[in-house]
């Protein structure tokens, strides 16, 4: 049984744009068109096991945020429905859902002290007891956590973030990290079901960033509840997540392990997203056989893939016409050779151990990256001849953009 | 005249010097260095605030404290003469007496006791009411901000009109509907001073109102969505979330409505006159002054009045600025 499911979710906003001016209203009655509402999330479907740590990741606008408060209950869910532990969650009060937040913008309560900002969830909430009284009838009693009992909680998961010295302090006199852990700590210390996260980490600076992330793994492995976590960073989502859910424009793209959204891409759009340097994308028409594959690039030079070597081919490129597909390789698997797809070296960057050569076409602009390790002198204009690993590489329909390469290999 | 303007300006500038003299001091200390010439430039650029406050505050402060002391007939000045602390025992004679000024007083403080939380709840009730966006909205913030640009003169009569004890007039035929009977509720002793707390209250809150909205905008989001979800209810987030975030502007909202309170006059003598039932601390005061032609027991009043505002208000700060008023 799946902890959190999400079935045909939709989130579709009134349009912001006002209509036409009265002016146009009144003098120019022909161009008038209904403002159209804005669809924000498209057919999101999901399902979490419990103690996942899913990432929604994708460019900013792409409906992240909206779908994680559609989570929370801070957004009605339009269409669709939203399950957790099996309980329909969609008309439930978020107060009544037993999740826990981390904004962006930590959210702290500015007049309470760090101890009390972590403690507010707890005074807010009753328990339920199970008492029996003088009959000896087992009676349920709702009641107030007692101060010893929050005092409690609040040490533990102040010692788990290392906050205790902040106790005292106001939002006001923290820093950025510092409200970060709290904020964390206002979340954990009731142990809720799910945790939400919206880009926890983009105000912190890039040292701090790397230092809670992992922070935020290792409480992950600790707690082992689910988290849900949003960010725009892919670097972010593949270090972190034990699910990746990559979207745009409100529709989920691929749902997978951080490792086959990597090697497995979907379409050209998350080959493109995840990872760095970006994929090299090659314009080429290819005519494929039972055992080879000839792509034609854009500078008219042929090149021959041997299909043993590559994943497997959807059948219906195999027919021996010519198809128009984007071939997408990372720059790691490209490598120098004597001969290859012949192309003129641009700039190159040496980032330490590796160096990144941008090369391209003869004639055209477009520059792909080369990565490769040794540090020998380069001279931009030289050519260079680029071999491609054949069972790194990625195919995809010129049109939809869709892989055309199943995960298996030939190995027939 | 001249020469005792001229002395207050020496008396003012040596204070000045002598807080210039501090400052330069405690920079010495420090290890900062004053130049001469720019503290001739800073000078110079304060010299024209400096000129009208000279004008607009300073002497009229001083001369009505001054006066405080004095007997002076409004329409013979050239007869003022120094009578030590004579009007101000007259004025504590006055209240022990249960005089006027002891029902000034009395009403002053029933008005002001009333009006100031229930202008403030109008205000900050209202507030919460136009904070909700929705289409036209704007429209109830105008309605309930008309009655701050009108003129006190123009709504007094207004007031006093609908209020007025004939059978047909606005608030009685009302009355008439449910059978009671025509109210005189402006002229009624029981009754006047709470009719005017109402208008005063109407007419004054939509200000606050302002004042609170923006207030309202500026308690971020996120804290109202972070309270939901740690299991607060509307009301708690409104004690927990919308309370404190107000705060700031509440202190100051108390304190310039109080302060408001105090100096009610406009209302009492427009919609009544100089009655037992409406005599308020500035009407006396005014009274006293122009009406019974003497300005120097009228600015005893005036100082006393001045004093004790202002011990109130450094209380209130206290009280509601709390350990945190920094934010
Ligand atoms: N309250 C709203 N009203 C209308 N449109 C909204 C609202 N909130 C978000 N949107 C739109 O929905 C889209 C998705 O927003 P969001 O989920 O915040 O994106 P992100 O992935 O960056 O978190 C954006 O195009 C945004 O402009
Ligand atoms: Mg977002």
């Amino acid at each position: 049984m799946p902890k959190l499911s999400l079935r045909h979710v939709y989130k579709v906003y009134p349009s912001r744009d006002k209509g036409p001016s009265l002016f146009k209203r009144l003098f120019k009655r022909k161009e008038i068109k209904a403002p159209e509402d804005f669809v924000a999330v498209k057919d999101f479907n999901l399902e979490v096991d419990d103690g996942e740590f899913v990432v929604f990741v994708g460019p900013s606008g792409c409906g992240k945020s909206t779908t994680l408060r559609m989570i929370a209950g801070l957004e009605d869910i339009s269409a669709g429905e939203l399950y957790l532990d099996d309980v329909l969650l969609n008309n439930v009060d978020p107060m009544n859902r037993d999740m826990a937040m981390v904004f962006q913008n930590y959210a702290l309560y500015p007049h309470l002290t760090a101890y009390d900002n972590i403690a507010f969830a707890l005074k807010m909430r009753k328990i339920e007891d199970e008492v029996t009284d003088k009959d000896g009838n087992k009676k349920i009693v709702k009641r107030h956590l007692t101060k010893h009992e929050i005092d409690e909680k609040v040490r533990w998961a102040a010692e788990i973030l290392g906050i205790t010295e902040l106790f005292k302090r106001k939002p006001s006199e923290m820093s950025g990290g510092q409200m970060q852990r709290v904020a964390l700590g206002r979340a954990i210390v009731r142990g809720p079901k799910l945790f939400l996260l919206d880009e926890p980490l983009s105000n912190l600076d890039a040292k701090l960033r790397t230092s809670m992330r992992s922070e935020i793994v290792k409480l992950h492995q600790k707690l082992k509840t689910t988290f849900i976590y949003v960010t725009h960073d892919q670097v972010e989502a593949m270090t972190m997540g034990t699910i990746i859910v990559v979207m745009k424009d409100g529709v989920i793209q691929q749902t997978d392990k951080p490792t086959d959204v990597f090697d497995y891409p979907n379409n050209v759009f998350v080959a493109g997203f995840i990872g760095t340097p970006q994929m090299n994308f090659f314009n080429i028409v290819a005519k494929a056989d039972k055992t080879h594959l000839v792509a034609k690039f854009d500078n008219g030079e042929e090149l021959k893939f041997d299909l043993k070597k590559m994943r497997k081919v959807e059948e219906k490129y195999l027919d021996g016409q010519e198809h128009k597909l984007t071939l997408g390789v990372r720059a790691e698997h490209l490598s120098l050779a004597e001969k290859g797809l012949s192309t003129k070296l641009s700039i190159y960057e040496i980032l330490g151990s590796v160096v990144h050569l941008f090369v391209h076409l003869d004639g055209f602009d477009k520059d792909y990256i080369v990565s490769v390790d040794d540090r020998k002198n380069f001279i931009s204009g030289q050519p260079i001849h680029l071999k491609f690993d054949e069972s790194k590489i990625h195919l995809f329909d010129g049109e939809t953009g869709n892989s055309i390469l199943s995960r298996e290999n030939n190995n027939d | 005249m001249v020469e005792s303007s001229l002395i207050i300006l020496a008396v003012f500038l040596a204070i000045y010097a002598f807080v210039v003299f501090l400052d330069v001091r405690k920079a010495k200390k420090r290890g900062v260095k004053y130049h001469f010439r720019q503290a001739v430039t800073a000078f110079l650029f304060l010299l024209p605030a400096c000129v009208l406050a000279y004008f607009f505050i300073l002497l009229p402060i001083v001369y009505s404290l001054g006066y405080g002391f004095t007997k002076f007939p409004l329409l013979r000045p050239d007869r003022i003469e120094f009578i030590g602390f004579r009007n101000f025992t007259d004025a504590f004679e006055e209240i022990a007496s249960d005089g006027w000024l002891a029902k000034a007083i009395k009403n002053t403080a029933f008005f002001v006791v009333l009006v100031v939380p229930l202008q403030i709840i109008l205000a900050l009730a209202l507030a919460l009411f136009c904070n909700f966006k929705a289409k036209g909205n704007v429209i109830f913030k105008v309605c309930f901000f008309t009655p701050v640009v009108i003129s006190l003169a123009v709504t007094a009569y207004l007031w006093k009109e609908l209020l007025s004890p004939a059978e047909s007039s606005f608030i009685n035929s009302i009355l008439g509907v449910f059978g009671i009977p025509p109210q005189d509720f402006l002229n009624n002793p029981d009754t006047t001073m709470t009719a005017i707390v109402l208008i005063s209250a109407w007419q004054g809150c939509g200000y606050q109102m302002l004042i609170f909205l923006s207030g309202l905008s500026g308690i971020k989001k996120e804290l109202y969505e972070a309270a939901r979800l740690d299991g607060c209810n509307a009301w708690q987030r409104f004690l927990r979330v919308t309370l404190p975030g107000l705060r700031p502007v509440l202190l100051y909202i108390v304190i310039t409505v109080f302060i408001g309170a105090c100096r009610i006059m406009i209302q009492p003598m427009l919609m009544v006159g100089y009655q037992e039932n409406s005599v308020t601390l500035s009407y006396y005061m005014w009274y006293q002054g122009f009406r019974g032609r003497n300005v120097g027991y009228s600015a005893a009043i005036a100082l006393l009045m001045t004093i004790f505002i202002g011990a109130i208000t450094l209380i209130q700060r206290k009280l509601l600025g709390g350990k945190d008023n920094d934010r």
